[in-house]
């Protein structure tokens, strides 16, 4: 008896608490309808026609990814990785009208594109857009929706929390992210979901969706609203960014306080320096402790704290004079240097059809593995298996520094090398190249003009389609 | 009646002369043509017998500590005192920066050597020395009595040819209680380059590389080679190759020498292959015509090491070598730079030999004074920090040379971080160098150690070390309490 009395209670009990869940499921599920209904119209459909370069050649591609529309003109926010050397890129908006794009600019360094929407193509002129929120006061745990097309599947929306709201990855590998920390969800993300928006349940945009884990689930990363919008905003004045650079590497102090016992010693640990730029000519050394930089206090206790120091750095003004307020062995010391512009930004790729592979100007990967020590040169992506440049033994990630004696500083100097030779109609080209910090010295030869003109005819028909 | 039995025994004589004069013949057939395979097995088989040891493979557990495991390899007599010959995989160190034959960072040296002859008679031994170049390590029996021991001597193999039966004398695995393997083979081809080496086709394996080639007469004329199939990658993915599936054979000439004077495993007294110090590339047939160097090859230098014996005779990057010791190289592509490694490696040390040299249009003649290759890092002087979990040794060239540093660097190399200790939970890494402790420079090995001691000694939490990986420095802090 005591036992059923027992079970009634419990049922009474269950069915309050049953109802009121009711009420706040609904009110959930009303404010995830709301937050839909803000964004979803200004959710594209990203299909750009991409030019990728590989195994030394030049192949077209269509690739799919996500976009978010964040302003009445149709400017479109989506990652690089999705826009970067698109020759056209297709958007479906909403409604399912198909138009197309053009891409404003993107920015490797955050994964961050800005489109522009063909509005002339539209049928209907008022286009709806999103708001972009504030990354800032995220929290962990709050609920969020991310919209997309994963996999292809256009207008999907996921839903999960926020995971984490500082995320640090090493900058190392093909995916870097020097100058952010990463907001980590667990809405379901997958390859698709690139470029697509994560919003709060107030309708507003606080990520863009970048980055799924393989073989892991619910896993997503999303780049801050806050840092896109700041590099949207600069794509829109000019189509790449300019970043400044001093030549440094920089570890957390929490370690080194530690060492110290110094437990209230603030600043950045300079780890490496690179020979022959600003604060190597400058004399800033490894061990040197950062602590302002123009008065201005700088620190980084952890390592999620290194990318607010990077892009610090990367803020500094190009050209000027910055005083680096310095720490070592109980000394304190001013360091003045001028703050140039990082190189390796933004490297052009080219095919060089006639020899059958890719070239590209320099980047600090090839930079650091074939061991060189100035910053100019051009390295090859890609050889084409069988071509002129793969006869001549020429390989992917070899250097060129000469052709015909003649040095190369980069690609433009490539450019035209190679078009003089073409217009020559040499056959036997002397190239000298680096391979792991050694040279290599190679001919390429090519075939006498009747193939090499029925190439280009081919080719030129195939650009014409 | 009296001489029935006398014709009897007159017949008996006559078909025993007869069958003498056969019986004759034969032995006389057979002295020419060789002996019965049944007499070349029983000839040469107390020669061969069981070499065993254990390699010790670097254990996750703590630095300094192995893994055993147990090996057998086939080992073959070479003289009276108890000196085996066996494969160099044995000893998975390598030596010098030419001879290779290193496997990893994870192997330790090889240790408790025992010989088991045929006899079934098991005797202590000590490891002696090895050749990579000829795949052969010595082995000497610890037995001071010894002197009467059955061994074999090698012979030339200069009459060797294509067809030619030969037989291999093996043993099988120690689950086949390490029973003889006798196989008889044909020779089916020779190689000349870029050194000597018998192919032969084969039918079943036996226990290890090192087994015992012998010709029908019973001469031992090689050793078998380890089986190239384990290792049937390329450097480059881009071309096919048919599977190796044959055996090969290394003939008298790539050690026959060695036996009379093995070498010497005493890391004082090591003595290195001859080196020339550069790193090159073939002399293409593009490039020779680019250039216009006349002949039909050579070997174009890409760098010259420094303090090499090239370093010294005034060669310079750009050079092509175009002939060596008078004789004109014909080395076209980059495959068969080999054959130049080959003929200065077979060079004894300090012995000098003459390149002709095509520079700037013009040959040249260069007399170039050949030394030992300097020693590995595998041989280098070392220092265990077991407690913070790594090990470093003493920065020897072949680093310095791959890093492209110079050789007047000064630090420590780190050779093994134990990943769950200290040092590696720190950060540090395998193949950085360490140049600073506690801010102090360090010099070499022997000052790491006594800055290390000095440190510790003053019970510090943490230390903090500047590294250099590759070509980027940062610090490592190691929690010591």
């Amino acid at each position: 008896m005591r036992y059923f009395l027992f079970l009634f209670v419990a049922l009474l009990l269950v069915g309050r608490n049953a109802a009121a869940s009711n009420d706040v499921i609904e009110a959930l599920q009303n404010q995830i309808y709301k937050a839909r209904d803000k964004v979803l119209p200004a959710l594209v459909h990203v299909e750009p026609v991409k030019k990728v370069y590989t195994s030394g050649e030049k192949q077209r591609t269509l690739v799919t990814g996500s976009g978010v529309i964040f302003s009445a003109e149709g400017y479109v926010l989506t990652n690089h990785h999705v826009a970067e050397n698109a020759e056209k890129v297709w958007c479906t908006l909403s409604n399912k009208e198909r138009i197309t794009a053009t891409v404003v600019g993107t920015d490797p360094s955050t994964d961050i594109a800005v489109l522009k929407l063909n509005v002339e193509e539209l049928s209907d002129k008022s286009i709806p857009f999103a708001t972009l929120g504030n990354s800032d006061t995220l929290h962990v745990g709050q609920i969020v929706l991310a919209l997309g097309s994963p996999l292809g599947l256009s207008r999907s929306v996921s839903m999960g929390v926020i995971s984490s709201i500082d995320r640090y990855f090493p900058d190392n590998g093909s995916m870097i992210s020097p100058y952010n920390l990463w907001i980590q969800t667990d809405a379901a993300i997958n390859p698709g979901n690139s470029g697509g928006p994560l919003i709060s349940l107030d309708g507003e945009v606080v990520g863009i969706n970048a980055r799924a884990v393989f073989m892991a689930e619910n896993l997503g990363f999303a780049i801050p609203i806050n840092l896109v919008r700041e590099v949207a905003q600069k794509l829109l004045k000019g189509t790449t960014l300019k970043r400044a650079w001093i030549g440094v590497e920089f570890q957390p102090t929490k370690d080194f306080r530690e060492y110290m016992e110094f437990s209230d010693f603030n600043g950045i640990l300079v780890s490496h320096v690179e020979e022959n730029s600003p604060a190597a000519r400058a004399g800033i050394k490894p061990g040197y402790i950062i602590q302002k930089i123009d008065g201005v206090p700088v620190h980084a206790e952890y390592k999620e704290d290194l990318p607010s120091v990077r892009k610090r750095i990367a803020d500094l003004p190009i050209g000027q004079e910055v005083t680096f307020s310095i720490w070592y062995n109980g000394k304190a010391m001013d360091i003045k240097l001028k703050v140039e512009k990082e190189p390796f930004m933004d490297q052009p790729e080219f095919e060089a059809d006639k020899w059958g592979a890719v070239v590209k100007g320099l980047e600090w990967h090839i930079y650091r593995m074939q061991m060189l020590n100035d910053y100019q040169g051009v390295y090859l992506t890609g050889v084409k298996s069988g071509g002129p440049a793969d006869l001549a033994n020429i390989r992917g990630g070899d250097v060129i520094s000469k052709i015909n004696g003649q040095k190369i500083n980069d690609l433009k100097v490539f450019q035209t090398v190679y078009e003089q030779l073409n217009l020559n109609g040499d056959t036997t080209i002397f190239v000298e190249l680096v391979r792991r910090g050694n040279p290599y010295f190679t001919v390429i030869k090519l075939p006498e003009s009747p193939s090499g003109n029925a190439k280009q005819t081919f080719n030129k028909l195939g650009e014409e389609n | 009646m009296q001489s029935k039995p006398s014709i009897n025994l007159e017949k008996k004589i006559n078909s025993m002369r007869h069958f003498l004069s056969i019986l004759f013949l034969l032995i006389f057939s057979i002295t020419i043509s060789g002996q019965s395979p049944q007499e070349v097995f029983k000839k040469n088989r107390s020669a061969v017998c069981i070499v065993k040891f254990y390699k010790n493979i670097s254990s996750n557990s703590q630095i300094g500590s192995f893994t055993k495991i147990k090996q057998n390899r086939i080992g073959i007599a070479v003289n009276a005192k108890g000196l085996v010959m066996v494969s160099s995989d044995v000893y998975p160190l390598s030596l010098d920066i030419v001879s290779g034959g290193g496997s990893s960072f994870f192997s330790g040296e090889p240790t408790d050597f025992k010989v088991k002859l045929w006899n079934g008679k098991e005797y202590e031994a000590e490891f002696i020395g090895k050749d990579d170049l000829a795949d052969v390590a010595f082995v000497q029996i610890k037995d001071s009595l010894l002197n009467n021991l059955p061994f074999i001597e090698f012979s030339p193999t200069d009459d060797i040819q294509i067809g030619q039966t030969i037989y291999l004398l093996e043993l099988l695995g120690e689950s086949e209680n390490f029973e003889p393997l006798f196989t008889p083979l044909t020779v089916n081809a020779i190689l000349t380059v870029p050194r000597k080496k018998i192919l032969v086709n084969h039918y079943l394996n036996a226990m290890s590389s090192g087994g015992l080639v012998l010709t029908g007469e019973g001469k031992a004329i090689g050793i078998t080679l380890p089986n190239r199939n384990d290792f049937s990658f390329h450097d480059r993915m881009d071309f096919e190759e048919p599977a190796a599936n044959y055996l090969e054979v290394a003939p008298t000439e790539w050690f026959g020498d060695l036996i009379k004077n093995p070498p010497v495993l005493a890391k004082d007294v090591y003595q290195g292959k001859s080196w020339l110090g550069i790193r090159m590339q073939a002399l293409t047939k593009e490039l020779r015509e680019y250039w216009k160097v006349p002949g039909e090859g050579g070997v174009v230098i890409d760098q010259i090491f420094s303090q090499s014996p090239a370093e010294k005779a005034g060669l310079k990057t750009g050079d092509v070598i175009t002939s060596f010791n008078e004789n004109e190289l014909r080395i076209d592509m980059d495959e068969d730079l080999d054959q130049f490694r080959e003929l200065i490696t077979q060079q004894p040390p300090d012995s000098k030999i003459t390149l002709s040299i095509f520079r700037d249009g013009k040959q040249q003649k260069k007399e170039v004074k050949l030394y030992a290759a300097p020693r590995a890092i595998d041989l280098a002087e070392k220092y265990q920090l077991i407690p913070l979990g790594f090990e470093v040794r003493e920065l020897t060239h072949d680093i310095l040379y791959d890093y492209n540093l110079p050789l007047s660097t000064e630090g420590v190399y780190v050779y093994q971080v134990d990943r769950a200790a200290p040092a590696g939970i720190g950060g540090l890494s395998i193949g950085s160098i360490i140049t600073e402790i506690d801010n102090q420079p360090v010099k070499d090995l022997a000052s790491f150690k006594n800055m290390v001691e000095k440190v510790l000694s003053g019970n510090p939490k943490k230390i903090m070390l500047k590294v250099q990986v590759r070509l980027v420095t940062e610090f490592v802090f190691v929690d010591v309490k």
